[in-house]
């Protein structure tokens, strides 16, 4: 008996999985098969005797994988060089100070075998926005779709943001695939929209040659030209023409053009609006035609209600006027349904749509037979009530649902609307109001009191205070000087200032965040996968179902539970027929397929909201089970930089006297130990005069003459060397180095003044975030390159439970590692490119926004304020979030256990009418979201509470 | 020209199947028919319509991936 693991590539779904490994196991000699989807693997146990490896890798092949031989495989990336950023694809060179560490990153996105083929920077990613899916069915659909196209190494598809992102390689298929692919399958793709700066225009006939001349070209949707703005708005079809096809035509006929970036969500708001605007007509329609035929249908058993108009009911009951009433259902607010059923069985795709037009198709066409034919005894009666209000309740169940989606994305919203329309810039030294597109890098911007700033920048004259609470949560305003760095969006308070811009249009940090929590949303979180498989084979199910139900009713039930006699329907295949409709109707899995990624868009929303930028359902769902969190010391729980602590004086000198001396030899200092006392002193107000004769010996001290008078400042040592005795202060530096401090003696003219100490102070909120971490029972772990005195008193200071002392920065991801082979699940929490490894290495990494971007780039949540508390915030949103993900999976699949049966009538004679089972299934989503909308209220408690 | 083979086989594929469900659904509905007076012949014949459609369906959405495997 052997075991092999072997690489495969081309599994992008659960289906390829069950593919693979049912194709292994199918095999004579195979013993065990286990399928990794995520590292692309399949371990095998077989028997050597019965059959070779060769044969097992030409099984793969033939089921259409490709097995990667062992020197094809690809080198896990390292940080050594070359560095993968977040999204697994693109990489760029990282100045790593870790060299040894060569963690794999744990994302869901981490580089597929194929990387190989597709080495990084090679391979194309494109992000479709797709209109018409209602369910997870349709996300498998279009998933599977795509993923059975050469060349896509990913396909990955979400309901609620309706986007289906896809990572292929540009050599063998592109986006005017995928675009064919998605609408051949029944759904629409929004085309991509870029605006122009024109120039050269003169005249209205100007905009009428470009408008005709972009018109023209193949791929271009819509074109609008502004001669006042001088601006282009070209909508086209990415798969067919590129910007740059777009801008040389409008040089090729004449004038100037080249693209404005920006953040631009208005189209996809459109098309939202469109969809809620469109559902909303269908259900006003299929509400007018449907009430009329329902009140019809039901005759006599309402008639006291509408015996008010004399001959109404025989109008309405005519079977005429039900029948014209009814096709004009199904032909208008129906017809979504037959066509997305259609298009989708073309392609074996099966949607609720299937389930929608299978159980009111049946009910009209059985209904439409019994008005023109003779069907007999027990065909009186007619169900056009029955097949229209299906329609109407379904239609408001997809409204209501439009209506709900569009409030998941206001996280979204709320960022796009923080950004400024104009700015003001001086040009030729005078002040412009230009529209911020027009803002350049190294533009000098100026801002006035009660003003948003446009863009990022550095002060360069005046100061204010800022209101940055939009972005980061904090609600007191941020003191600005000249040099401090500003980002657009905040808000001034108080004076005016000029800064120069520095990071315009997508480079601003509110652009990169908007990128990113837009990125989140469309991202899965892992049991949304099993969601979706779920959902994708449910309604095959549900079709099988109901034809062994109908079967069922029809020879047994019928008369089992003398239906004719208990119901009053004499036909036996009406009776089935009704059954059969009711199953298909009621076990709709959609609120199966909103209940993750709603509840993930509003959590990954409510944590931008507040500051925490978490990259993905994934993070979200690893955060909730961390059991331990890894500090770095240095900046992410001290503030990294030294300051004056302790001034003790001996001999009868004032605490002022020691440090005015302590500060003037070290005043001009570079050394940070130097600059703390400095700051210190004049913090106090200490005037500091200048020394003479300055001398750093290094390791011990610095000598200075001041006023004739030899000053000294150093270690135990330095003083010792110079004849004097540091005994009688030894106690008071003890303590203070026992505290982690840096503590100097001061000594004039060969007497010691005192002791003065510097430390590393700890951050404002590091203790409580820490003590509110272990009160969730988390164990906190520092880690730091100091010796084990400093960082244990560090530790306690914190309180922090365990140390990882004189960790050296290339060796912080091995400790990390170490703590998860002890079972941990960690989460690592760091600022500087050091900590990259380890960020990437724990099972979540945690970066602060006041950190380096390499750290931020490897972390999964990243929190913008130099708050830790958000540590704390971003693991009870975690849990909550979860929290709802699991509550909307219970309900969902609660409705279908529950459902199902009812439909079936295996609840004996209780029998649910198909029209209410159309209103159980809408309210099912309906429920199931507002449910995950309520996450919007969560307060994040931990700030709150300081 | 490939998508249109496949959704003819599938298409043949699925008919086979439903024709067969169909027929089956014929002949025990007719047995039930001459047995009793409640089943009539239209029920057995829209019956049938309607097991072959929703059998048709069936067939449209698992023989794909059937014919996937067995390539």
């Amino acid at each position: 008996m052997e075991d092999v693991r072997i690489k495969v590539e081309g599994m992008t779904c659960q289906h390829c999985q069950m593919r693979v490994h049912d194709t292994i196991a199918a095999l004579d000699g195979v013993t065990m098969v286990n399928v990794d989807i995520e590292a692309g693997e399949v371990v095998v146990s077989y028997d050597s005797s019965m059959i070779d490896i060769e044969e097992i890798k030409q099984a793969v092949r033939d089921a259409d994988y490709q097995v990667v031989e062992e020197e094809e495989t690809c080198p896990v990336p390292t940080l050594d060089g070359v560095k993968l950023m977040t999204e697994g694809i693109a990489s760029k060179p990282v100045e790593a100070e870790a060299k040894d560490e060569a963690p794999r990153p744990k994302t869901a996105q981490s580089p597929p075998p194929k990387t190989e083929l597709f080495p990084p920077g090679r391979t194309g990613k494109t992000t479709i926005s797709v209109t018409g899916m209602t369910c997870a069915s349709c996300v498998q659909n279009i998933e599977k779709g795509l993923g059975t196209l050469p060349g896509v190494i990913k396909a990955v598809v979400n309901l609620t943001t309706e986007k289906a992102v896809v990572e292929y390689d540009p050599a063998q298929v592109g986006p005017e695939q995928f675009t064919k692919t998605i609408t051949d399958l029944g759904y629409g793709v929004v085309g991509e929209s870029v605006t122009l700066h024109i120039t050269g225009m003169t005249c209205a006939s100007c905009v009428q040659n470009i408008e005709r001349g972009l018109g023209k070209l193949d791929g271009v949707l819509k074109v609008s030209v502004n001669l006042t703005t001088e601006k282009g708005t070209v909508e086209f079809d990415p798969g067919r023409i590129t910007v740059q096809d777009i801008i040389k035509a409008v040089t090729d006929i004449g004038y100037g053009a080249e693209e404005i970036k920006g953040v631009d969500v208005d189209r996809e708001r459109e098309a939202r609006e469109k969809e809620i605007l469109s559902q909303k007509r269908n259900l006003i329609l299929a509400l007018i035609l449907a009430v009329p035929v329902s009140v019809g249908e039901m005759g006599q058993n309402i008639a006291p209600l509408v015996n008010a108009i004399p001959g109404i009911m025989g109008f309405l009951g005519n079977d005429y006027f039900q029948f014209i009433f009814a096709t004009l259902v199904m032909l208008l607010p129906g017809r979504q349904f037959f066509t997305g059923a259609y298009k989708g069985l073309k392609h074996g795709a099966t949607d609720m749509n299937l389930l929608i037009a299978a159980g009111t198709g049946s009910a009209y066409l059985i209904s439409t037979a019994s008005v023109f034919l003779d069907l007999g005894a027990g065909f009186e009666h007619k169900y056009f009530g029955t097949a229209v209000m299906l329609i109407a309740f379904i239609v408001l169940g997809r409204y209501l649902e439009a209506n709900s989606r569009g409030k998941t994305s206001e996280a979204i919203k709320k960022l796009m609307g923080l950004q400024a329309r104009t700015a003001r810039i001086v040009v030729d030294k005078t002040e412009r109001e230009v529209p911020i597109e027009d803002v350049k890098p190294g533009d000098i911007v100026v801002v006035r009191p009660g003003e948003k700033l446009p863009v990022d920048g550095t002060v360069i004259e005046g100061r204010s205070a800022l209101d940055e609470s939009m972005l980061t949560g904090e609600s007191i305003p941020v003191e600005k000087n000249v040099g401090d760095e500003v980002i657009g969006a905040t808000i001034n308070k108080t004076g005016s200032f000029k800064y120069r811009a520095t990071r315009v249009g997508a480079d601003t940090a509110l652009a990169q965040i908007i990128k990113l929590v837009e990125d989140a949303q469309t991202s899965k979180a892992p049991i949304q996968r099993i969601a979706d498989i779920v959902a994708g084979h449910f309604i095959v199910t549900v079709m099988s179902i109901a034809l062994v139900a109908f079967f069922y009713w029809y020879f047994i039930g019928f008369e089992r539970l003398d239906i004719e006699t208990n119901y009053g329907i004499a036909s036996p295949f009406l009776a089935a027929l009704l059954i059969a409709i009711t199953v298909l109707v009621i076990a709709c899995p959609c609120a199966v397929g909103l209940a993750t990624p709603i509840a993930v868009m509003v959590g990954t929303g409510k944590g931008a909201e507040n500051g925490i930028l978490i990259k993905g359902g994934e993070a979200l769902e690893t955060a909730q089970k961390l059991d331990t969190i890894v500090f770095d010391k240095t900046g992410t729980l001290t503030r990294g930089e030294p300051q004056l602590t302790d001034v003790v004086p001996a001999g009868g000198v004032s605490e002022d006297t020691v440090l005015m001396l302590a500060a003037v030899a070290e005043k001009g200092s570079e050394h940070p130990l130097g600059e703390a006392i400095v700051k210190g002193a004049a913090a106090r107000g200490i005037d500091i005069p200048n020394g003479q004769d300055f001398n750093a010996i290094a390791g011990h001290g610095v000598q200075v003459t001041y006023e004739g008078s030899r000053v000294l400042l150093g270690t135990r040592k330095f003083m010792t060397d110079n004849g004097m005795d540091p005994a009688p202060l030894n106690n008071s530096m003890e303590a203070m180095e026992n505290d982690g401090k840096t503590a100097m003696l001061i000594a004039k003219d060969n007497e010691i003044m005192g002791v003065i100490a510097v430390a590393d102070t700890l951050k404002e909120h590091s203790a409580e975030a820490v003590e509110y971490l272990q009160e969730m029972g988390i164990t906190t772990v520092m880690i730091t390159g100091d010796n084990r005195l400093t960082a244990e008193a560090i530790a306690r200071q914190v309180g922090i439970d365990r140390v990882l002392a004189e960790v050296l920065p290339q060796d912080k991801a091995a400790e990390v590692k170490k703590l998860q082979a002890e079972g941990a699940k960690v989460a690592m929490v760091g600022d500087g490119i050091n900590d990259a490894p380890a960020l990437m290495q724990a099972d979540i990494g945690i970066a602060l926004g006041s950190g380096t971007d390499v750290a931020m780039e490897s972390a999964q949540i990243v929190l913008i304020k130099d708050d830790l508390r958000d540590v704390v915030s971003s693991i009870e949103l975690s849990k909550r979030t979860m929290g709802k993900i699991k509550q909307g999976l219970f309900w969902a699949f609660a409705y279908n256990t529950a459902g199902i049966p009812l439909a079936l009538g295996v609840f004996g004679p209780y029998l649910i009418a198909p029209a209410l089972a159309a209103l159980f299934m809408a309210m099912s989503s309906v429920s199931v979201t507002a449910n995950a909308l309520l996450l919007k209220r969560f307060k994040l408690k931990r700030q709150e509470a300081v | 020209m490939i998508m249109a083979v496949q959704f003819a086989r599938t298409l043949g594929f699925s008919s086979v199947t439903a024709l067969a469900v169909g027929a089956l659904f014929y002949v025990l509905s007719a047995g039930k028919s001459a047995a009793l007076a409640a089943y009539t012949v239209n029920d057995t014949y829209l019956g049938t319509v309607f097991v072959l459609l929703l059998a048709l369906i069936i067939g449209l959405a698992v023989w794909p991936g059937v014919l996937e495997k067995k390539r």
